[in-house]
């Protein structure tokens, strides 16, 4: 019996149980200290569906052989540009959202295929190259927001301010577009029907894509590149398209946040996003350079899970709020135990 | 062996080294205090304004019946009182005195003044 | 394809413009930046001056573990957090003056060795991704930093003073005034030329630190870490315990990053409890790569001359960009994107330059086994 119980647990790796156990006992916890579980709960799926579509888009690098997408802030970046271009056009509902969404692609793909490019050239060190290529476009972007030609005084700074604003809200325009449509709602349990459909449908089109011939030629890519080029895969072309993909995958998963978010957050503030992603994907089981959907959904439920109970339980308990530093240590933590595990030998 | 003997004495002298740091740097509450007091069933009493020097800091001025705080680190510690008489002239007086490493020390100026001991109380904490 | 590496250029002036490419871009970048920025030469020598005194040990750390093949050790934050430590001590216990800076040195030594152990052993685990490890690493030990200063600290490590606490009892508070050691080595020897005061103390301190590590270079332990920077396998064919050697060099970068820490707060006279460690790591390797230091190769002239650009333009950029685009904010963001943009470039230039070398390698040694093997077949 213990023997099972034992080879379970390597199965599912020591860290995902004991982060599952730990989750579970703040549930339970929770009652006694006057949370109300259906909140918590539909807290979670909330928070789960903001973020899976980023976390999602970290899939296609992994197995590309790129690695853990440190550099995630091009395609958040694409978002941006998409969203706020869209409200400058004053689009509203679902068709603002897809406007963004539709402006957002041309520039993720345009990001994307260079970004790739520049991955390309520097194989076996792909991650700290993106840390940083990452942060110096966020920090470029920040100059770019203060310069850019946008006019809608919902955007800009108030009286005859300059540049756009830190954060800009999207309500009245398409806040919760996908999080009330069909939602349902009995008493204090909210689901957001709407984006859980759509997190759904963008899965259902990246499973589908690896079972295809261009994607088992882009897993064999990254899994055994020697092996790829001697089937006739051009890897090179696979890694770059990959990386567009994501980027592409990014752009549309920061538009998916900000909808249940309710805010667009310019300057700085993407500059650390891509490492909850990364952890949240981590904890899901996946490693440096194999990746699935299950690893995604796991991974980011337990995460977000954690996010959302830990402030309240814990606050409770010993009145003060140790979310915040409990993140970085889960999350960084999760990161640094998949890059220490031992790597296959890659020519 | 000898490289264990080495490491325990290395650690005995960076302890050490840790402790001389520590008393020679700990800053101490001077108290100093221009008030009456009786000491020794001997009556001092406060009349005139004082310029105090601790040490090498800046001059502290303490008026008659009041009190003033100073800080000064390590064991070791110089007052210079000068006692400014109605008449104008001056009364210099100077001492010494050391203080143990949580020492506060309360200093008390009439009676420094008249030449006596017991101008000097310490409570340590 | 051109194997030809632009640095070995017949041209000796061509060779030092290639080499020296992003100190040389920079000075042409100041030309320009700093007449716009209408500072005097006074102000800006002064606080050069000063930064100098300031940031040295703290980028001169970095040196050690370039020599030792680890690349930029932006785990020098853990010195960092360490040297933090040692401060909270010494203001709790009142310690002050070149004592109390001594004393907090001290504390902060053990805790920076810990720490630095720790990061050795999981960068040994991480090797071929030592930089993006210790990138992560400084994250998750700022959040364990985090935990112990917040809730440790007035609970189970006996902090006492309320001056250092916040008003609940435990927790540190999130600025703590250093008045009692503010510029304490800066002081030590003040040489005055005219309107510039240059700490005198302060720099013999940064030259014994230069001394100590060109003297290291030439002992066994310094020697053995070059051998594991150049080629791991040939070290330890050689006998060099590879791992250990690699540990030692993030050890004494961490213990050097806890004193430099302490010096660069001595002289800023407050520590954001919270914040004052972040920007450690970034802003000491772009400095020590804008003056020309790569991930291969770093030398102590890299450290001054990345320190006085860096911060010349640190310095220049916001009220230039005022100058030249209306808002002074533009040039604040410009010196965070100069900041991690000049990494992004040196870590890809280093890597594409890797990628090239490996496999001109492998090409060669396909060449010589065909020839090898056409060799024996022939004769």
């Amino acid at each position: 019996m213990l023997e099972k119980v034992k080879k379970l647990i390597e199965k599912a790796g020591w860290p995902r149980v004991i982060i599952g156990l730990f989750l579970l006992s703040l549930f339970f916890t929770a009652p006694f200290v006057g949370i109300r579980v259906s909140t918590s709960i539909s807290d979670t799926i909330v928070r789960f569906a903001m973020n899976a579509v980023l976390v999602l888009s970290l899939i296609p690098m992994v197995q590309s052989g790129c690695g853990l997408n440190f550099g995630m802030q091009l395609g958040v970046i694409a978002g941006l540009i998409g969203a706020i271009t869209s409200i400058e056009l004053g689009v509203t509902g679902i068709a603002g959202f897809l406007t963004a969404i539709g402006i957002a692609i041309p520039f993720a793909v345009l990001l994307g295929f260079f970004y790739g490019l520049l991955l390309n050239m520097v194989k076996g060190d792909e991650m700290v190259v993106a840390t940083y290529v990452g942060f110096s476009s966020v920090a470029f972007m920040s100059m770019m927001w203060l310069l850019l030609p946008f006019k809608s005084p919902n955007m800009i700074w108030g009286y005859g301010g300059e540049g756009l604003r830190t954060t800009i809200s999207v309500e009245g325009y398409w806040l919760g577009v996908l999080n009330n449509f069909l939602s349902i709602r009995i008493g204090h349990f909210f689901f957001p029907t709407g984006t859980i459909i759509f997190i759904s449908l963008i899965a259902l089109v990246v499973w589908a894509f690896f079972k295809t011939k261009l994607g088992t030629a882009m897993t064999a890519a990254g899994s055994n590149p020697v092996y790829a080029r001697a089937a006739g895969v051009n890897v090179n072309r696979m890694r770059v398209l990959s990386v567009v993909i994501s980027t592409v995958i990014a752009a549309i998963g920061i538009l998916v946040y900000e909808q249940s978010f309710g805010f667009i957050q310019l300057y700085m503030a993407p500059l650390l996003m891509a490492f909850p992603a990364v952890a949240a994907l981590l904890l899901g089981g996946a490693s440096v350079s194999k990746a699935s959907m299950g690893n995604v959904i796991v991974g980011t439920f337990l995460f977000q899970g954690i996010l959302t109970m830990t402030p309240s339980v814990m606050n409770n308990l010993i009145k003060s709020d140790m979310s915040e530093v409990i993140r970085i240590i889960v999350s960084n933590g999760m990161i640094v135990y998949a890059l220490t595990r031992r790597m296959k030998v890659r020519t | 062996m000898k490289r264990n003997i080495i490491r325990v004495a290395l650690i005995i002298v960076l302890i050490a080294l840790g402790v001389g740091l520590y008393v020679l740097g700990r800053n101490h509450k001077i108290f100093i205090d221009n008030k009456d007091i009786v000491l020794a069933n001997v009556q001092y009493r406060s009349e005139n304004t004082f310029s105090v020097f601790i040490d090498g800091n800046e001059a502290v001025e303490v008026g008659k019946g009041k009190r003033k705080v100073v800080y000064s680190p390590g064991p070791w510690h110089t007052i210079i009182a000068i006692e400014k008489l109605p008449d104008g002239t001056t009364r210099e007086i100077i001492r010494k005195f050391s203080l143990a490493s949580r020492d506060t020390a309360i200093i008390n100026l009439p009676v420094l003044a008249s030449g006596n001991d017991g101008w000097l109380s310490i409570e340590g904490e | 394809m051109k194997e030809q590496s632009l640095t070995r250029a017949k041209n000796p002036l061509v060779r030092f413009a290639i080499s020296n490419a992003v100190p040389i871009l920079f000075v042409v970048l100041l030309i320009f930046a700093i007449p716009l920025s209408g500072f005097s030469s006074d102000y800006l020598i002064n606080e050069i001056i000063t930064r100098l005194g300031r940031n040295s040990f703290l980028v001169i750390s970095l040196l050690i573990p370039v020599m030792a093949g680890m690349g930029l050790n932006f785990g020098i934050v853990l010195g960092a957090m360490a040297g933090q430590m040692g401060l909270i001590f010494m203001l709790d216990w009142e310690v002050v003056g070149i004592p109390g800076v001594l004393l907090a040195m001290l504390i902060g030594t053990p805790i920076a060795i810990l720490l630095g152990l720790l990061a050795g052993t999981i960068l040994n685990r991480a090797k071929g991704r030592e930089m993006v490890t210790s990138i992560i690493l400084g994250f998750f030990i700022n959040g364990v930093y985090q935990l112990t200063i917040l809730y440790g600290m007035g609970s189970l490590i006996p902090i006492t003073s309320n001056k250092l606490l916040l008003p609940r009892g435990y927790g540190v508070r999130n600025a703590l005034d250093l008045l009692t050691i503010r510029k304490v080595m800066d002081n030590m020897w003040v040489m005055k030329i005219g309107n510039i005061s240059i700490p005198l103390g302060l720099f013999a301190i940064i030259a014994a630190l230069c001394v100590f590590v060109v003297w290291f270079t030439r002992t066994k332990l310094g020697q053995d870490m070059r051998a594991v920077g150049q080629d791991m396998q040939v070290a330890a064919t050689a006998g060099i315990n590879v791992d250990r050697t690699r540990t030692l060099s993030i050890i004494i970068s961490t213990v050097l990053a806890c004193f430099g820490q302490i010096i660069f707060l001595q002289n800023i006279g407050t520590i954001n409890t919270y914040n004052s460690h972040d920007q450690v790591g970034t802003f000491a390797i772009a400095a020590l790569l804008i003056g020309g230091a790569s991930v291969a190769k770093a030398t102590i002239p890299n450290v001054f001359i990345g320190i006085i650009l860096f911060h010349l333009t640190f310095i220049v950029a916001p009220r230039a960009g005022k100058e030249l685009l209306g808002q002074a904010q533009i040039g604040e963001f410009f010196r965070v994107f100069v900041s991690y943009g000049i990494i992004a470039i040196s870590l890809a230039l280093y890597a594409w330059r890797r990628r090239v070398e490996k496999e001109t390698e492998r090409r060669r040694a396909k060449a010589a086994i065909k020839a090898a093997m056409e060799d024996k077949v022939g004769g």
